[in-house]
């Protein structure tokens, strides 16, 4: 999965965490992409921006917000180094 | 010259330097026989004040600066710059009553979606293009957004705006016009 991080200054941190190819939690919150065909597309809202792709090999292409606890953040927090490729785990940028 | 010891209770004889170090010690010194006046200027420094000594209650309302009291206060109080910062998204800044300035990227669009609700009725005369963008803090509650658009002659707005993010869009007469999209919002971030 391709994940492309939009910044955003708070004071709480964003957990994004790849359970698949077709699947992520955003804070906890599962999101389900097995739905979009490969070669499809979907616009979609916060905290996603944008839209989903999917290529015709069915790699998830997305753009997430990512919080950041502006008192404690670090130069890739703040500048993201784009695009994350994950096949799991959680996000550490 | 010789010390005497005389029938009053007094010695006298004694000259600067005559007592070995360590005879007079706090023990000695009778309670509050060394104040201000017998301190010679600078004999108190910062390697004498013990660390977290000096408080708030101990600094005086106009120790900051005799001429400005009311600027210290009201500056502090209200007015003053919290936080600058910035992102790949744009800059901020934070002010202690809670008021919150986004200023985010510049961002260029092609207008590239033939459209016919604007410039003319038949499908073709007008194209729009629009983008969703985050704002680099977030707001609270819903900020008010400003937007205009730059280098070509176009139209551009915004929807949905939510307290972090808005979706910009340019209108323009052409299927190939680039605009530079720039977009304020102003809010609270407590």
């Amino acid at each position: 999965m391709n994940i492309n991080i939009s910044p955003i200054a708070s004071d709480k941190k964003t957990i994004i965490e790849v359970v698949g190819e077709n699947t992520l939690k955003y804070d906890g919150v599962v999101y389900d992409f097995s739905a979009i065909p490969n070669g499809g597309k979907v616009e979609v809202v916060e905290p996603a921006m944008g839209v989903i792709t999917k290529d015709t090999n069915g790699i998830v292409t997305i753009t997430l917000q990512r919080f950041y606890n502006s008192s404690d953040s670090t130069n890739a927090d703040r500048f993201p180094a784009n695009p994350y490729i994950l096949s799991g785990g959680i996000l550490n940028v | 010259m010789a010390v005497v010891i005389n029938g009053n209770g007094t010695v006298t004889g004694l000259a600067v330097g005559g007592l070995p170090d360590g005879i007079v010690d706090a023990g000695t010194l009778a309670t509050d026989s060394v104040d201000s006046a017998e301190l010679i200027d600078g004999s108190i420094d910062t390697s004498h004040i013990a660390a977290d000594a000096v408080t708030v209650d101990k600094v005086g309302s106009f120790a900051y600066e005799n001429d400005t009291p009311a600027f210290i206060t009201n500056t502090l109080a209200s007015g003053a710059i919290m936080e600058n910062g910035s992102n790949a998204n744009g800059k901020y800044t934070k002010f202690s009553d809670g008021t919150l300035i986004c200023t985010l990227v510049q961002y260029d669009v092609t207008t590239t979606s033939s459209m016919s609700d604007m410039y003319g009725t038949s499908s073709g005369t007008s194209y729009r293009t629009g983008v969703s963008k985050t704002f680099p803090h977030a707001f609270i509650a819903t900020p008010s957004v400003v937007t205009s658009g730059e280098g070509r002659l176009s139209v551009t707005e915004h929807a949905g705006t939510s307290t972090t993010g808005v979706t910009l869009y340019t209108y323009t007469q052409n299927s190939t016009y680039t605009v530079s999209i720039n977009a304020t919002a102003i809010g609270r971030w407590k």
